[in-house]
């Protein structure tokens, strides 16, 4: 692969994998998990949500029937209401089991996904000089260590490049979360000798 | 009209092999009236029978309901020899029972880290506190003193707040603690033989103690949970929270799988045609839940009993007002009873 290439793959691979570890491992199977809950095929699963649609309607039908008024209507929609949230408590306890072989794949697929291909490329391209200097931007010393590994000096190879890269994200999350959380006012200290009685 | 759901107690009356009847319902809907009522109608239509009737509710209703002193002992109440009556106060009951259970699980003398530790344990087992009140209730029974009276069955007017019967949770939780006891005697037992030496030996005695618990709790829940043996009846007025109280009561007992077939409902004003209009208005509320209940409780013996104009105390009235359990109350022919009550 000619050295662009190599390099725009790999900022690709680093900003995805720092993608990943911002949102989150939880986050991600969850969001998977639900996607699998609502299209999924599988017996139960459809049991769940048919289950699931009919308590929200028995729901939406008791909460339009005044218990006053009409107290027999009510109680057996409270009743049946009762009977299925058991039935989807149930279903949702085999359900979960399901859920946690999901999740443990899905978190062994997410893993090798992110670090696989960075130590493939590694290897395979540990050689390559990703871009040159222009001459004399650093001093001789500087460049032989920036071209650490194995690179011809002048030039950067893949471990300066994985470390500015990585360092580079951190910093723009770390921006990006100070001036996003709000901060409260702090309250003015009141010194005991001013609080008056009065 | 469906024979199997008559609007009367009759069938209560006539069950021989009922043990155990429980009269509950929260609030002041007629609890203890009713249950004296029922006690009242067995014991005149089954003269050589004993009944017992006892309260768990610390304010002395039942004293209140017969206008005759009650106590801890059954005393037989005058005028009516084959019915007896018992208060007990179920704190008091308790403290004599957390007195005995410290000798046998420990905690005062505190050298025996062990048994404090097992008291803890069965102190907050949800339902255990109640369970051993109705041990101890169930034993008082048994234990009466000069002449062993055997009872043929025993009423219960239990107390407002409902939460007795929680005991008939208990054998699943205390067979869970019992596996647990088990596999934790059995991995730390040796170890603790040691540490313990010559007090190693009474590590055992717990598994066995609790054993014994379950064994008299799992015997009770046998025979509370026999339609044959025990059934529950339950009290209301004919009002909107007084019925959903009675309806999440009756989901409960389904749960502990308690026989419940009739409901009882009090303080009705059958006032379809009086001269005064608020008597009409409330009736007429009253008459709408009824019909709601109907509806609803098809299976049930709905019992409708009427509001008197003074409060049913005292054997006669008693007796009078207990009559519509079983004959259903009819406001043209029976309305007479409505002022009919004897000052006492």
């Amino acid at each position: 692969m000619d050295p662009f290439s190599v390099l725009l793959t790999l900022t690709l691979i680093i900003l995805a994998q720092n993608a990943v570890r911002i949102v989150g491992k939880t986050q991600i199977n969850q969001f998977i998990w639900d996607l699998y809950l609502k299209y999924s095929n599988d017996q139960q699963i459809l049991k769940l949500r048919n289950l699931k649609a009919e308590s929200y309607d028995v729901y939406k039908q008791r909460s339009n029937t005044s218990a006053q008024d009409k107290y027999a209507k009510w109680t057996k929609l409270n009743r049946k209401y009762d009977q299925l949230q058991a039935e989807i408590k149930t279903v949702s306890d085999q359900v979960s089991l399901q859920q946690q072989a999901i999740d443990k794949y899905l978190g062994l697929a997410i893993t090798v996904t992110t670090t696989l291909p960075l130590w493939l490329f590694r290897f395979k391209y540990r050689k390559q000089p990703l871009f040159y200097f222009p001459k004399d931007t650093f001093p001789s010393y500087l460049e032989w260590i920036l071209s650490f590994p194995s690179v011809p000096k002048g030039s950067i190879g893949i471990m300066f490049w994985v470390l500015l890269l990585n360092k580079f994200v951190s910093n723009l999350e770390f921006i990006v979360k100070t001036f996003s959380t709000k901060v409260e006012e702090p309250v003015p200290i009141v010194k005991v000798e001013d609080l008056s009685p009065n | 009209m469906d024979i199997e759901a008559e609007p009367s107690l009759r069938s209560i009356v006539n069950h021989e092999s009922l043990k155990w009847i429980f009269v509950g319902g929260k609030g002041g809907v007629g609890k203890t009236t009713t249950s004296s009522s029922i006690s009242i109608q067995l014991a005149l239509h089954n003269p050589n029978k004993k009944y017992l009737l006892i309260s768990t509710d610390p304010a002395h209703n039942l004293s209140d309901a017969f206008n005759q002193k009650f106590g801890k002992d059954a005393r037989q109440v005058e005028g009516l020899p084959n019915l007896s009556c018992m208060e007990i106060d179920p704190d008091s009951t308790l403290e004599n029972l957390q007195k005995n259970n410290e000798s046998t699980f420990g905690g005062a003398g505190g050298n025996d880290p062990l048994k404090s530790m097992m008291g803890d344990i069965t102190g907050s087992i949800p339902g255990i506190d109640e369970a051993f009140s109705f041990m101890e209730v169930l034993k008082h029974i048994g234990e009466t003193k000069e002449n062993q009276i055997k009872y043929d069955t025993v009423i219960f007017d239990t107390a407002p707040t409902g939460h007795t019967l929680r005991f008939l949770q208990l054998p699943s939780t205390l067979e869970k603690l019992l596996g647990k006891v088990n596999e934790l005697s059995g991995r730390f037992g040796p170890m603790l033989n040691n540490l313990l030496g010559s007090q190693g030996g009474q590590s055992i005695d717990f598994a066995s103690k609790i054993k014994e618990i379950q064994v008299q709790v799992t015997e009770v829940n046998k025979q509370f949970q026999d339609p044959e043996l025990t059934t529950f009846v339950c009290v209301c007025i004919s009002e909107f929270l007084s019925l959903y109280e009675t309806e999440r009561l009756i989901q409960e007992l389904m749960s502990y799988n308690m026989d419940v077939n009739s409901i009882v409902i009090n303080q009705l004003l059958f006032s379809d045609d009086s001269e005064c209009r608020r008597c009409n208005a409330r009736w007429r509320m009253q008459k709408k839940y009824l019909d709601q209940m109907d509806e609803l409780y098809e299976d049930y013996h709905l019992v409708k009993m009427p509001l008197l104009a003074m409060e049913v105390r005292g054997l006669e009235n008693l007796k009078k007002f207990s009559k519509y359990l079983i004959e259903p109350y009819n406001s043209e022919t029976d309305g007479h009873v409505v002022f009919d009550l004897e000052e006492q």
